[in-house]
């Protein structure tokens, strides 16, 4: 016969546990219960008869290794609360009996106990899976702003790493140059689809040293007859290289308003972090690329800038 | 990022820039070599409220502004 609860309770040693001890069961429980029956060995719990009671150790194994995996987990629990009363001992027959009786009353009476006990799993189970949901709903809330932190923080996707006010002065007065690395920095300029202005760098290229600060020039100009207003962003490529790139003055996200026919020189002063030259996935990157685009803007658009 | 102020701009410090790309033409596109033409342009730029002000050393010309002070003395 294979009773599916065997692993649940880790077989018959279960009841040897319960059989070492050896208080008494009080005199006046043994009176209440009526005389015992023998009963089928293989029924479920649920659906033993009331006073299906009787002295052999097979009735045992039955509530323990019951069909129903629910009944052998509120058996075992019964058990456990039934120590303070049990005493068994194969050897001895009349305490056997008491010890078993109050084991099929506990159980039968418990029918409610373990209706109890399934309601409570029920609502601790709803109760895990709202808040999940809750927990989910939130966290695609507070996606956005984390998102941009991360961003800024590892630079990943090409932002650069973002040059707060007065946080790197010390690291630009205190950085020293590496000679012997000599990076390309090539420049790129593109508009929207939608945007009329001409916007390009005024240099294809420039030669780079890390620790040092550079300076480079795009010119944008509105050959329409109408003010345009514009935004640009940027990105760099390769993306691993983006963490090092610090722009200490650029135009970027910000609105720029050209007025018809007006030219502009727009400078991008940056450096290249001196770590760069240590990071060994950028040991063979000698060429940055550096990429901006604009975007025509509606008047008086605000956008939330990073950081 | 909102340093470069480009609302008054009027191109007096493009002479400067002209003068950089000139210097970047003429030594092979290195930066290095240039350092003293893009300070004097971010200079300029302070000068005309286009760029918030900084000192040059937070810009990491400090070892041109200690030149300039030994060529003076």
């Amino acid at each position: 016969m294979i009773f599916p609860c065997q692993g649940v309770l880790r077989g018959p040693s279960l009841v040897w546990k319960v059989i070492k001890i050896n208080r008494v069961l009080p005199q006046d429980v043994i009176k209440q219960h009526r005389a015992p029956h023998f009963c089928m060995h293989t029924r479920p719990i649920n659906r033993l008869p009331n006073n299906c009671i009787h002295s052999s150790p097979c009735f045992i194994k039955d509530i323990l290794f019951s069909h129903s995996i629910r009944n052998c987990v509120s058996v075992r629990t019964t058990i456990f609360n039934i120590r303070g009363f049990s005493t068994l001992s194969h050897n001895k027959p009349q305490f056997e009996n008491h010890w078993v009786r109050f084991v099929g009353i506990r159980l039968l009476s418990g029918g409610k106990g373990t209706q109890d006990a399934i309601s409570y799993k029920r609502r601790t189970v709803l109760t895990y899976i709202l808040a999940g949901c809750i927990f989910m709903v939130g966290a695609s809330y507070a996606g956005v702003p984390l998102y941009r932190m991360f961003c800024q923080a590892t630079g990943l996707g090409g932002q650069a790493g973002l040059e707060t006010k007065g946080h790197k002065t010390s690291k630009i007065e205190t950085m020293q140059k590496v000679e012997d690395r000599v990076i390309k920095v090539m420049f790129n300029a593109d508009v929207s689809a939608s945007m009329r202005w001409n916007f390009k760098p005024q240099q294809h290229e420039i030669q780079v040293i890390p620790g040092e600060t550079a300076l480079a020039f795009y010119t944008a100009t509105n050959p329409t007859d109408k003010p345009i207003v514009g935004i640009s962003t940027y990105n760099i490529l390769p993306f691993e290289a983006g963490q090092y790139f610090n722009k200490i003055q650029c135009f970027c996200f910000e609105e720029q308003r050209l007025n018809p026919h007006e030219q502009v020189d727009m400078p991008v002063f940056f450096y290249i972090d001196p770590d760069y030259a240590e990071d060994p996935k950028l040991e063979n990157v000698n060429t940055i690329f550096l990429s901006y685009t604009f975007f025509e803007a509606k008047e008086g658009l605000n956008l939330p800038l990073p950081g | 990022m909102s340093d470069i102020n480009f609302k008054n701009n009027t191109g007096e410090c493009r002479a400067f820039m002209i003068k950089y790309m000139i210097c970047l033409r003429d030594n092979n596109k290195e930066t290095s070599q240039c350092r003293h033409e893009s300070r004097d342009y971010l200079q300029c730029r302070m000068d005309r409220n286009l760029m918030k002000k900084e000192e040059m050393k937070k810009l990491g010309f400090g070892d041109l502004v200690e030149q300039k002070f030994q060529e003076n003395s």
